[in-house]
């Protein structure tokens, strides 16, 4: 092999590894994630694989929000964030309305950096890049 | 005695007072579609007694010997006894209670006061009235109306349940419905109370008056169920939820038309999990 062509296939190959660091794929974290996703229960009120379609009376939409295609409104740095503080004031469908009795509790102290970043790696790898729609 | 020595020790007797004559009085009674017998006074609720000055008299007596104690002389919920309580004893002025039929918001019916009053909360402290007379308990429900008259809400019509769907009930569907409502997330995957939001409730999940009201190991049924435990018992808790804690009203989950069918195979799969099937 001559060195250009060594090259190219470094520079390639570099390539794809950032493309793929990028996009959450990490195969070791993402299979991490998904098995924390189950030990958690994250399904109990996302669904299972993040499909959605739980009950959540008076939330907007009176359903817990699906994680399948949360790669299209999220960065990873985003999501992390939203895993480790939560989102306890749920928004009401009736503001005068009971409060829904579902929430998003902070995982920060339940679960570790690491773990919260395989977690939201696998929810972003639960949308292959080519199924993502275009927003622009 | 000292006044508040005297509260604990009656606090403490009508505990065990109730643990010894609860499951005494769920003896006779007819079975339902699940075998669960019917209380036995369902059949005492019936006539319901209007108020009269005599049946409120009497019901003032025993709201004086038996429930001021704890609920205090004005109804409030303040007596020397509640301070040894976690679960607090509820205050009647504000006019919410868990257990009823009625929507959310709304005043109980006098049945659903006359049920508490008989079954008790024999796990919370407070023990079956059923040893008062049927006259004696509904002077008490008049009681308990006039003092409910403070909050301004108004009387509610029971909500209806519908009907069990025919034939044997369909556990498969029931926990597949289980899951699709969301009961998992605090009751568990397997009904044992230790859901993914179940560990936020000490301290979070307190209900409206710093009570901690913890989800509800299912396992344990059907009398372990604070609103009873046959299957029409657990659907009317998922029509009503119980208001002030994150236990809500699972009508508006049933879309358009109100179907009540999904509500009927979550309560024959939760009562499927109870390791007491008496």
């Amino acid at each position: 092999m001559s060195i250009s062509a060594k090259l190219i296939l470094l520079a390639g190959s570099a390539f794809l590894l950032s493309a793929l660091a990028a996009a959450g794929d990490d195969p070791a974290s993402v299979e991490r994630g998904r098995k924390l996703y189950l030990k958690y229960s994250c399904g109990a009120c996302h669904g299972p694989e993040g499909r959605g379609g739980i009950k959540n009376p008076n939330a907007i939409g009176g359903e817990v929000p699906p994680l399948a295609r949360v790669r299209e409104g999220y960065t990873l740095a985003e999501l992390k964030e939203k895993i480790e503080d939560g989102f306890p004031a749920v928004l009401q469908e009736d503001p005068d309305g009971p409060e829904p009795p579902l929430f998003m509790p902070a995982w920060k102290k339940v679960l570790s950096k690491k773990q919260i970043d395989g977690l939201a790696r696998y929810l972003m790898s639960l949308l292959p890049e080519n199924e993502m729609e275009d927003w622009e | 005695m000292k006044p508040r020595r005297k509260a604990f020790w009656t606090a403490a007797a009508l505990f065990s007072a109730g643990a010894v004559l609860f499951p005494l009085s769920r003896d006779a009674g007819v079975a339902d579609s699940a075998g669960t017998p019917e209380p036995p006074w369902e059949s005492e609720l019936r006539p319901r007694m209007p108020r009269t000055d005599a049946l409120l008299e009497l019901g003032q007596k025993a709201y004086g010997r038996n429930c001021a104690v704890c609920h205090g002389e004005k109804g409030d919920g303040r007596s020397d006894a509640a301070e040894f309580m976690d679960l607090k004893p509820r205050d009647f002025l504000a006019g919410s209670v868990k257990v009823k039929s009625t929507p959310p918001g709304s005043l109980p019916s006098d049945e659903d006061l006359f049920r508490t009053i008989s079954a008790g909360f024999p796990e919370y402290g407070m023990p079956s009235y059923r040893y008062l007379s049927v006259e004696e308990r509904w002077g008490l429900v008049h009681v308990l109306k006039d003092f409910m008259k403070a909050s301004g809400r108004k009387e509610g019509e029971a909500l209806d349940l519908g009907a069990p769907p025919p034939g044997p009930p369909d556990l498969g569907r029931g926990r597949e419905k289980y899951m699709a409502f969301g009961c998992a997330a605090c009751h568990g995957d397997s009904g044992g109370g230790d859901g993914p939001l179940a560990r936020y409730f000490p301290g979070t999940f307190l209900d409206a008056r710093g009570s901690t009201a913890a989800p509800r190991n299912l396992t344990l049924g059907p009398y372990a169920f604070k609103s009873g435990g046959s299957q029409r018992d657990i659907v009317r808790a998922l029509a009503t939820g119980f208001e002030g804690t994150r236990m809500a009203s699972y009508i508006p989950a049933l879309g358009p038309g109100g179907d009540r069918s999904p509500l009927w195979e979550i309560a024959a799969y939760v009562h499927s999990l109870s390791r007491d099937k008496r």
